[in-house]
């Protein structure tokens, strides 16, 4: 299950709160790991900035073309946004607290936005 | 601490309007804002009866026994800082430069890029004699060469200058001008030029409840190999390239700087 997916990576990363699957092309949050805090609300806020700053295949307002990936760090807090290379709409939206280990979370977590994008 | 100095820290917390306490410790500097050596030298100035003040620069603690607006000496510096040995348990005086010089480079040091100072004000303890009145925070911010009201240096500025050597080439913007390029930065201009107004309206339209200080890291934005980050603090914004591998130190470096 792709929950069981979620809650392995948010485990292995503890300084992560919220990890989720998403479709941009309908900017909606799939699945998120169970013991993320974020309400409804904010789960579409974090579509809505994986949208925003990576981009999709409709609209682009940083750079000519959607992003592979994008970080986002506010006061005490990181949003990263992976995108699927098979499907380009499938992201993975990670909020975590600023202490996270970047490179080993990117590392874990691209394959397996990939395979979850293919239903693998 | 004794009840009596409990009770003083309350009721100057209580008294306080915009203060912000950690613990018992008062923030006096926050991101650089303001200059942390003149806010240190600020709350010297603010001291008449003998005290000792204890400031916390991020993660050093420095004793310094202060009366009359006077700073008469270093008691204790955290960490065994070798700049400290030549200047803890001396009395400061025009006297002896070379130690009032050892503690100007010392503070400098500390100070030079913290994000957070804070203050302690503790009872006095015994230090030189009553004839070793100290150097005035005036006085030191004269020989530090420290101007008490400079306008503190922007977050993006500040972060340009510390860490401008991950990146392969920035541009800084304060208020809509183009204030500062380093390297070759056409492409970051063309962004900012048919861009970032667009996205910053967009922002604000879709997260306002994010408006705040925030650094945007691109992987990939301008086709492969290519890296864009955005760094935005109101009316100042900052935009560069960077080397994919100096990334998440250069999210840390943000995350710090914002405390």
């Amino acid at each position: 299950m792709v929950v069981d997916d979620l809650d392995a990576l948010q485990e292995k990363f503890a300084a992560c709160d919220t990890i989720a699957f998403a479709d941009l092309s309908t900017q909606m949050i799939l699945v998120t790991n169970s013991a993320s805090s974020l309400p409804r609300e904010g789960l579409d806020n974090l579509c809505a900035e994986a949208a925003l700053t990576m981009g999709t295949k409709r609209q682009q307002f940083l750079g000519t073309e959607p992003s592979a990936s994008a970080v986002v760090a506010s006061r005490g807090q990181v949003r990263l946004f992976l995108r699927a290379k098979a499907e380009p709409n499938d992201v993975m939206c990670c909020v975590s607290s600023s202490d996270l280990d970047i490179n080993a979370f990117l590392a874990d977590a691209q394959p397996l936005l990939e395979r979850l994008s293919t239903g693998g | 601490m004794s009840d009596t100095s409990i009770i003083a820290n309350k009721l100057a917390a209580l008294l306080s309007e915009d203060e912000i306490y950690v613990g018992r410790a008062r923030i006096i500097s926050q991101s650089g804002a303001p200059t942390p050596l003149a806010a240190l030298l600020n709350e010297i100035d603010a001291t008449v009866l003998e005290r000792t003040l204890v400031f916390s620069i991020d993660d050093v603690n420095v004793s310094m026994i202060v009366a009359g607006r006077r700073l008469r000496g270093l008691v204790d510096v955290s960490g065994n800082l070798p700049e400290a040995e030549s200047v803890i348990g001396k009395v400061l005086s025009r006297d002896e430069p070379e130690t009032l010089q050892a503690a100007g480079d010392l503070m400098m040091l500390l100070c030079a890029s913290a994000s957070q100072v804070t203050v302690r004000s503790l009872p006095s303890q015994p230090f030189g004699t009553s004839a070793e009145a100290g150097i005035s925070a005036a006085g030191l911010a004269k020989l530090w060469h420290i101007d008490l009201d400079a306008k503190p240096v922007a977050l993006i500025e500040r972060f340009f200058a510390a860490h401008s050597n991950g990146m392969t080439a920035y541009l800084y913007v304060s208020n809509g001008d183009v204030a500062k390029t380093v390297g070759d930065v056409a492409m970051l201009d063309a962004l900012w030029s048919t861009q970032i107004a667009t996205f910053r309206k967009r922002h604000r339209s879709v997260l306002p409840q994010q408006e705040g200080p925030r650094l945007i890291c691109l992987n990939e934005p301008l086709g492969e190999n290519t890296t864009v980050a955005v760094a935005i603090d109101g009316n100042d914004v900052g935009l560069f390239s960077y080397k994919p591998s100096q990334m998440p130190k250069l999210v840390s470096a943000w995350t710090s700087a914002l405390g």
